[in-house]
């Protein structure tokens, strides 16, 4: 393995946690507004959702790509194989899949309070603050889905990034050069990181998300 | 007051995203001048370890980084042509020409060269170690219908291995099934070919860094005829075209790589004991 393995953590953690935080910033609000139906023209809404709600990060990672190359639209700005160029990349593939969770969670939250909130008298407002009160765990779980979609995606990363040594290596991209080369051994252990990550990730927010619960 | 938690919580998110996205553009070296200079090489230049070995001492004699992407020449003539990269290290003569005609490189130096030859199952099924030449071997390989796996990926290797194929009077879109094409890298490529049994091309640094992990195949065949010599050029990119491209550096790093000390480091590299690259300074920058 050609790298420094801590950095390549810390990078990976970095990427993934940023693009998740810019995606939850997109992704929850707006959740929330088309959950409540507070946005119209909902269903084509929905419809374009739904479809990237399955986008391929490999897809994701190919557009972010034509789109940063010097020879793209967005390509003064020099991003391509960059960190913050991975960033991007991962916020097309996360953000759709927070949006599509927090959407459905305060959808149906709403439908099973929203009879009894009107008839104890709620307003709007109130209604509001009551739904999304109900709906925090899920959204919670919407993030937590959305950062495990991140930190283990390799397509995307991949293709933007290019893993250049100490710039862009981030642990997905590690193992598949590391079994390129035949060194599996080390693909393994940095599989383990990866595992561990994500375990402790989950764990954390698990924790969080009982404590919303309570 | 319902409304406090979820804005408080929106503010520190947003707070949070704007302090790693900065942190993100300082990472990216966005808006500054890069001191680094950014190559398109071949995975064989990586997985030798001769860059690992060659960089080092660039930036020691002349304080420029050089950061590396590693792909086919197909890719990294390609990364060129778009400006995603100031300079390439590449091998495919052709490509390199047509390349350089396009206008998109500012001149060539010739680096070094290694050869390729040709690895196979160990029972060798189609007796390709009685070839004499490269593309005797091929046509024993295209006769038998032996498993081979080509690279298809508009590397240098895969340009050298049709050229093979169309010397020795055959044509790859007329093959069977047992032409197989993998659209990776050498690497990749020869960890197929040694878990199906196969034949395929490679550049002798890959294998020899390679083959502790290829129980299953062996060398069958390994020439000295101007076909499987691989040349290795440095391209640095036109900045007429991409204005972004440092060239004086890649073009002080096109110079630096035919200078006695990265040509000594050539000669002296060895994979596992074997020296693979031959030491071939020439050119125009």
């Amino acid at each position: 393995m050609a790298g420094d393995i801590v950095e390549i953590t810390l990078l990976s953690l970095f990427v993934s946690g940023t693009s998740t935080l810019v995606a939850t910033a997109i992704a929850v609000p707006l959740g929330i507004a088309l959950g409540l139906r507070e946005v119209g023209s909902q269903r084509l809404l929905r419809n374009i959702l739904f479809t990237l709600y399955g986008l391929p990060p490999v897809l994701a990672g190919l557009l972010v790509f034509l789109l940063l190359s010097r020879g793209g639209p967005l390509g003064f700005l020099g991003l391509l194989f960059t960190p913050l160029g991975m960033v991007i990349a991962q916020v097309v593939v996360v953000t759709p899949i927070v949006l599509g969770i927090t959407m459905s969670v305060v959808a149906t939250v709403e439908a099973k309070i929203k009879d009894t909130s009107v008839v104890l008298g709620a307003d709007s407002g109130q209604l509001r603050a009551t739904v999304m009160r109900e709906a925090a765990a899920g959204i919670l779980t919407a993030v937590m889905v959305g950062f495990g979609r991140a930190i283990s995606e390799v397509g995307a990363v991949f293709i933007v990034g290019r893993h250049i040594e100490g710039q862009t290596q981030v642990l997905t991209t590690t193992i598949i050069t590391d079994i390129e080369q035949a060194a599996y051994a080390d693909a393994i252990a940095i599989g383990i990181i990866l595992l561990l990550i994500a375990g402790l990730v989950y764990s954390l927010l698990y924790r969080l998300q009982e404590r919303t619960l309570q | 007051m319902h409304f406090d938690a979820p804005r408080r919580v929106l503010a520190i998110l947003v707070a949070l995203v704007i302090v790693l996205v900065a942190v993100g553009a300082l990472l990216s070296n966005v808006g500054t001048t890069r001191a680094f200079i950014l190559m398109a090489t071949t995975t064989s230049t990586r997985d030798t370890g001769l860059l690992s070995v060659l960089l080092p001492g660039f930036q020691e004699d002349t304080g420029i980084e050089v950061r590396y992407v590693a792909v086919g020449t197909g890719q990294a003539l390609d990364a060129g042509r778009r400006g995603d990269v100031d300079v390439v290290m590449v091998h495919a003569p052709p490509l390199e020409d047509r390349f350089l005609a396009e206008g998109h490189g500012v001149c060539r130096n010739a680096l070094m060269f290694n050869r390729f030859i040709i690895v196979g199952p160990v029972a060798d099924p189609a007796n390709v170690a009685a070839a004499s030449s490269a593309v005797e071997a091929f046509q024993r390989i295209a006769q038998n219908q032996s498993r081979f796996e080509s690279r298809a990926d508009n590397s240098g290797t895969h340009v050298k291995e049709l050229e093979i194929w169309n010397l020795a009077g055959l044509n790859v879109s007329s093959f069977g099934v047992w032409y197989e094409r993998t659209s990776q890298g050498m690497g990749a490529t020869l960890t197929i070919a040694n878990e199906r049994d196969a034949y395929t091309l490679s550049d002798d640094g890959t294998w020899f860094a390679r083959e502790g992990a290829l129980p299953f195949l062996r060398t069958l065949y390994v020439g000295s005829e101007p076909v499987v010599r691989n040349d290795y050029s440095i391209i640095p990119v036109n900045p007429a075209i991409h204005p972004t491209i440092q060239v004086e550096k890649a073009v002080a790093f096109a110079r630096w790589l035919v200078g006695v000390r990265a040509q000594g480091v050539i000669a002296s590299f060895a994979v596992n004991g074997h020296r693979i690259f031959t030491p071939n300074p020439g050119g125009n920058c």
